[in-house]
């Protein structure tokens, strides 16, 4: 694979990825990796996140002010960094929920026909 | 701690914390698969498999947290340093071509900034405003007293109101030389006006100026150094000017000058007479300054002084109204009226060298576009790499800009010898602090930004509109290179060859003005003519029988000097502004004519001195003297306007009250300079009319201007305290005249001969270039048979239809811009057709022999060689 194609696929999944990692925060600050986990687990294992590139978008997020870090214990004990959705971060979930929404209804609209006539 | 240095210690810190968190990541899947019960090398190499490259990871979370344009910068300077560096005779054409282009706009522009934008010296310059009336046909300022002394009553516009008049030269006696200095004449509200206070004592008071109060004198810092030997206790010492003691009140300031100064050295008090109010003590008053309050503006004050000119209408009848009703009041900032004369020229000079930087852009646009091509391989290889177009195109655009700050860097040199040409017209009071500055560095900064821009877009989007494996597979022999690449070129050469007509055009118009100008006859002779001004003092020493007794024996010595043919002297030199004007004399038995004349006071040997042609009748002679018949002498204008048609020698004009009889007729003189229109002069001998001070004139058998010593000398014998003044030869005061169009001329020439050179060279470079692609085509033309005269006329057919197009469009866009120079032609249209003709023949020649020479060596080809050089 070279590097070309492999960037373009990050850059494909940015937004996305962007909106799962503010989703999956509203439910409580956690570290990196149980952010990755949940996102796998909620999706039922359908969206198999390369884990890797959750940390670039994650300090895009906290360089916007949607998400803060902060050094916590886990579960186990074991010292990490937590990341916690801030107030403007709520608000741009909402934003891009609703983008979300319009783009996936577009979509679905034009692909509705195919499926149709893929019946007929 | 610096905000950028915490930046960086910030962004370190948090890139250590990133790698603990991968590593604490991956223990963690690593963990979980051995919980779904993977064996531990298998889980720690799925869940890094999961993970993906750590190392762009980093690099992705660095880049988010760094200025990644301007790290990115910082590379492509250094890339683009080297790649310069690489092709040091490239850079060097290109680097020399816009340091031309911009060093001339930079000079420009440190003169108009200083000249136009630079505000006055004086506090709040902006509320300092000059104040004219012109009444019609004149088209000069003068304001009359009643006027003045009206305006002076509006207080709620005007802080101060004040004026000058002329400045004269006075004689200062020091010891036994005496010598001339340079007075001002203003009223006690003058400085005030200008905000502008004495360092040592006072300036005038409201009083001074009237006769009994006005042996008074403000002096200027340098005065004080040099005459007082800066002698602290000044205030009150005595000085003699003109024969007369004043007494020293005030010291102004070093940096002091008067607006539009003649570098006065003192000023005397002037005030209006008792009754100039009313207009029967009308006089003219000089120039008229004000101060507005705070926060008047200028229609307000226009308004004002309108509704005053109206309201003295009403109040004084006929003459006053019949001759003002039609009168102009104008109000204009002070710094507008002083720069007046200066401003047109100057922005002529700014487009001059816009166009010149506009042409120096184009030529080096075409040089990028032909190294674009040899370049081609290498942005293929960076474009395989990954590289962005955008990249890319920004790397090629901060190369330009590179060459563009260079060629600047190296401009300024050029700046100090441009700077000191344009000084020269621009009055002494604005330009003296024309000096590179932060502002004009930043202009010339962007300049060369903008430059950088203009001319490497172009290029930068050709050569990264990629052709990739093309690029990769090409051989180094092209066969032709592309279309758009060729028409590109030829459209740089169309334009260069364009924009240097536009400049070539107005340069020979200028030169077409000038030689008519030379032609024009000035009705003197100016050869061999030295001439001098000696004054006599005011004071009550001369009497008007002392002054013509002063004169004459002035002459008498001077005729007697070995080498003198002719002396004579007149109240009126040619070529300077006259000293008084008349109008209206009535010819006998004819109507009273409205003719505005010169009436100039001479000697009888005046004529010969100075070489005017008599055209019929006499000269004067010693038996026109007084108490003998009144005669003048009228110069063929005034002849025609009194008596048209007829013989005016032996007929009789009534001058105010007396009879005068014409005794001759002589040819016109061109007074005030060889551009203006003649002014009618009537010229009466000394004899008869009391002259005042004169000018002498000398025709001498050689060189003129070693006769001043033998002058001096024959004045000094007569009167110990007369020294001269304004010593100059006749061709002196003529090349004087000229002296701005010359200068204007010599620039706007040197721009355009800088245009050509840089277009010339453009034209010759691409055609080496196109002859040097297209040897393996050329070689199988000839190998087919295609004669040498067959390929030259190809060669040559084809760069001169690129040059034909240049041309016909530069004429196109002359002709449109025609109007901007008008003001500056003298007799020439600024449609001339055969400067325009000339024009193109000169440059499309000079572009023949750009595209000759190397054409030639395209019929030089060797068939044998090109073929095998594939």
């Amino acid at each position: 694979m070279s590097i070309k194609e492999q960037r373009e696929r990050i850059e494909l999944l940015q937004g996305t990825l962007d909106l799962l990692i503010l989703r999956t925060l509203l439910l409580g600050p956690t570290h990196g990796h149980a952010i990755a986990k949940a996102i796998e687990f909620r999706s039922e294992d359908v969206l198999q996140v390369e884990q890797g590139s959750l940390y670039p978008a994650l300090h895009r997020l906290i360089k916007r002010g949607w998400i803060s870090a902060q050094e916590g214990t886990s579960e186990n004990n074991r010292r990490a960094k937590f990341y916690r959705l801030t107030a403007r971060g709520r608000r741009q979930l909402v934003v891009e929920t609703s983008k979300w929404g319009k783009l996936a209804g577009a979509i679905a609209r034009i692909l509705k026909p195919a499926e149709q006539e893929g019946k007929s | 701690m610096s905000r950028w240095a915490r930046f960086f210690t910030r962004r370190e810190r948090m890139m250590e914390e990133l790698d603990q968190e991968i590593r604490e990541h991956i223990e963690r899947e690593t963990e979980d698969n051995i919980g779904r019960g993977m064996p531990p090398d298998e889980a720690r190499y799925a869940a890094m498999r999961k993970f993906g490259n750590v190392t762009q990871v980093q690099e992705e979370t660095w880049e988010v947290w760094s200025f990644v344009w301007l790290e990115q910068l910082w590379q492509d300077i250094r890339y683009g340093l080297r790649m310069l560096a690489k092709n040091p005779g490239f850079t060097a054409v290109a680097v020399l071509t816009l340091a031309l282009g911009i060093g001339a706009n930079t000079a420009v522009f440190t003169v108009i900034d200083a000249a136009l934008l630079q505000p006055l010296t004086y506090p709040a310059p902006d509320r300092i405003m000059w104040i004219s009336e012109i009444v019609p046909p004149s088209t000069h300022s003068m304001v009359l007293s009643p006027e003045y002394a009206a305006w002076g009553k509006m207080e709620k516009i005007f802080d101060q109101l004040g004026a000058f008049d002329i400045t004269r030269s006075i004689t200062l006696t020091r010891g036994a030389q005496p010598e001339r200095i340079m007075a001002g004449h203003v009223t006690s509200s003058f400085f005030p006006v200008l905000g502008v206070g004495p360092i040592k004592g006072r300036t005038f008071l409201s009083g001074e100026g009237q006769p009994g109060h006005d042996h008074v004198a403000v002096i200027s810092h340098g005065l004080w150094q040099e005459y007082f030997d800066a002698d602290p206790n000044v205030l009150g010492r005595p000085i003699t000017l003109d024969g007369a003691s004043y007494s020293v009140i005030g010291v102004m300031p070093p940096e002091f000058l008067q607006p539009g100064s003649n570098r006065e050295a003192v000023w005397l008090p002037y005030s209006l007479p008792a009754g100039a109010e009313r207009p029967s003590g009308a006089m003219d008053i000089g120039s008229v300054i004000g101060r507005l309050k705070p926060g008047v503006g200028m229609e307000q004050a226009q308004a004002g002084l309108e509704t005053i000119a109206r309201g003295m209408e009403n109040q004084y009848p006929a003459p006053w109204s019949s001759n003002h009703g039609s009168a102009r009041v104008t109000l204009i900032p002070l710094q507008d009226w002083l720069t007046q004369d200066v401003r047109p020229a100057l922005y002529l000079m700014l487009g001059a060298v816009a166009l010149v930087l506009l042409i120096a852009c184009a030529n080096v646009a075409n040089l990028l576009l032909a190294r674009a091509v040899s370049r081609e391989k290498e942005i293929a290889v960076r474009a395989a790499v990954g590289a962005g177009r955008m990249r890319l195109i920004r790397q090629m655009l901060t190369e330009s800009t590179l060459l563009a700050v260079s060629g600047g860097g190296l401009g300024l040199v050029f700046v100090p010898l441009i700077t000191t040409v344009l000084q020269s017209y621009v009055p002494e009071t604005l330009a003296t602090h024309a000096h590179i500055d932060l502002r004009v560095l930043s202009l010339t900064m962007a300049c060369c930004i903008l430059a950088g821009i203009l001319f490497g877009f172009v290029p930068a989007l050709t050569a990264t509109r990629l052709r990739l494996t093309e690029s990769l597979k090409e051989k180094t022999g092209h066969f032709g290179e592309s279309k758009t690449h060729r028409r590109l070129r030829s459209g740089m050469i169309v334009a260069q060859l364009g924009l240097s007509i536009v400049l070539l055009v107005g340069a020979g118009l200028l030169v077409r003005s000038f030689l008519l100008l030379l032609k024009v006859d000035s009705g003197i002779d100016p050869r061999n003519v030295l001439t001098a001004q000696v004054w006599l003092p005011s004071g009550n020493t001369y009497d008007l029988p002392h002054q013509r007794e002063f004169y004459r024996q002035v002459l008498e010595h001077v005729r007697v000097l070995p080498g003198v043919e002719h002396a004579g002297a007149t109240t009126e030199m040619p070529f300077t502004m006259f000293n008084s004007l008349g109008r209206g004399l009535t010819p006998e038995g004819q109507p009273k004519t409205k003719v505005t004349y010169c009436p100039a006071i001479v000697t009888p040997d005046y004529f010969r001195a100075m070489g005017i042609r008599l055209l019929s009748g006499r000269f004067f002679d010693g038996h026109d003297a007084a108490g003998t018949l009144p005669v003048v002498i009228l110069d063929q204008s005034l002849a025609h306007a009194l008596f048209p048609g007829q013989e005016a020698v032996g007929r009789r004009i009534l001058n105010d009250v007396t009879w005068q009889t014409v005794i001759g007729v002589v040819a016109d003189t061109r007074h005030l300079g060889l551009s203006e229109r003649v002014m009618p002069e009537l010229f009466s001998s000394y004899l008869q009319e009391p002259s005042g001070s004169m000018d002498v004139v000398i025709r001498t058998s050689s060189a003129p201007l070693s006769y001043v010593p033998a002058l001096r000398d024959a004045v000094m014998a007569v009167d110990k305290n007369q020294p001269l003044d304004d010593v100059k030869t006749m061709e002196q005061r003529l090349a004087e005249t000229l002296s701005d169009r010359r200068e204007r001329l010599l620039l706007l020439g040197t721009f355009a001969i800088l245009a050509v050179l840089i277009a010339s060279s453009g034209v010759y470079g691409v055609t080496a270039y196109s002859v040097t692609q297209r040897t393996h085509e050329i070689g199988i033309r000839v190998a087919l048979g295609a004669r040498r005269e067959d390929i030259m006329r190809m060669m040559i057919a084809q760069g001169m239809r690129v040059i034909l197009l240049g041309i016909g469009l530069g004429l196109a866009g002359a002709f449109a811009l025609s109007k901007t120079v008008e003001t500056f032609l003298y007799h020439t249209a600024p449609t001339d057709p055969l400067t325009y003709a000339a024009v193109s023949l000169l440059l499309g020649a000079i572009a023949f022999a750009a595209v000759y020479v190397p054409a030639r060596r395209a019929t030089k080809v060797d068939p044998m060689i090109a073929l095998r050089y594939e």
